[in-house]
């Protein structure tokens, strides 16, 4: 992730299995990935203006992102983490959706 | 020295006639995304969300990408809106301001995507005489003063 200087880039990406199956009653996560071209600056904005969160927590989340490769921004109902995840690709974030 | 201010609830540009130059070319970039599996910026832009089951994936990525492109079409549509106005010596509103951010987070996630760009580190070792990268760095230093205004009104 670019801080102006740093950029979101993956450093592990867990590949799935295939027992992960669709489960709709259980509440989804939105997982917001590390990528190399995103500003750092960007992206704390960016969860602020969409999930309201403080300047502090907005800012965690983004580092978390940056240093562990991943985050989850937001959790709940498939219908309300499928919004989220576009609302994240609208932004040209590279988020996907995953059941804990 | 700041590229955007915030005066009377309005912002300020304080872009150069060739900084503005560059940004026209910004629009065409946003409008030339091809489809998924051909285009790289296509499967950045709207990745596999499930990634252990592509069917549901690519079913999601059907409703979602209109949606997003049309947002990416919009922003587009006023940028170069934007730039006229501020050439004109108007201001931005808020709004048209996160439009033109967007507008060129999308375009250098676009370039970053077909120059094949997948981890951090690029930043610092500029390409020679590659001036796609001298064009990511300028997107993102506008994109990054555009943040700086923006942030006033969170």
């Amino acid at each position: 992730m670019t801080g102006r200087g740093g950029t979101l880039a993956p450093d592990k990406v867990r590949e799935p299995t295939e027992s992960e199956s669709i489960d709709t009653a259980r509440p989804w996560n939105v997982v917001v990935w590390n990528d190399p071209i995103n500003l750092m600056s960007y992206v704390v904005y960016v969860f602020r203006k969409v999930f309201g969160h403080s300047k502090a927590r907005a800012r965690k989340l983004m580092l978390q992102v940056h240093h562990e490769g991943r985050a989850i921004v937001s959790s709940g109902p498939l219908e309300q983490a499928e919004i989220d995840v576009a609302t994240m690709h609208s932004y040209g974030l590279w988020a996907t959706l995953e059941q804990p | 020295m700041r590229l955007f201010v915030v005066i009377d609830g309005v912002i300020r540009s304080r872009l150069s006639d060739f900084e503005i130059a560059v940004l026209r070319l910004v629009p065409r970039l946003l409008a030339g995304v091809g489809d998924p599996g051909v285009d790289p910026a296509a499967d950045r832009l709207t990745p596999q969300v499930h990634p252990a089951d592509p069917e549901r994936s690519e079913e999601f990525r059907r409703l979602a990408a209109e949606m997003i492109q049309g947002t990416r079409d919009a922003d587009a549509d006023v940028l170069a809106e934007g730039l006229e106005r501020i050439e004109a010596g108007e201001a931005l509103s808020f709004e048209e301001a996160a439009s033109w951010m967007r507008a060129l987070a999308h375009a250098r996630v676009i370039l970053g995507a077909r120059l094949g760009i997948e981890e951090d580190g690029w930043e610092g070792n500029p390409a020679d005489g590659d001036a796609r990268i001298d064009v990511l760095h300028f997107l993102g230093h506008v994109q990054d003063h555009l943040v700086m205004a923006l942030t006033i009104d969170l």
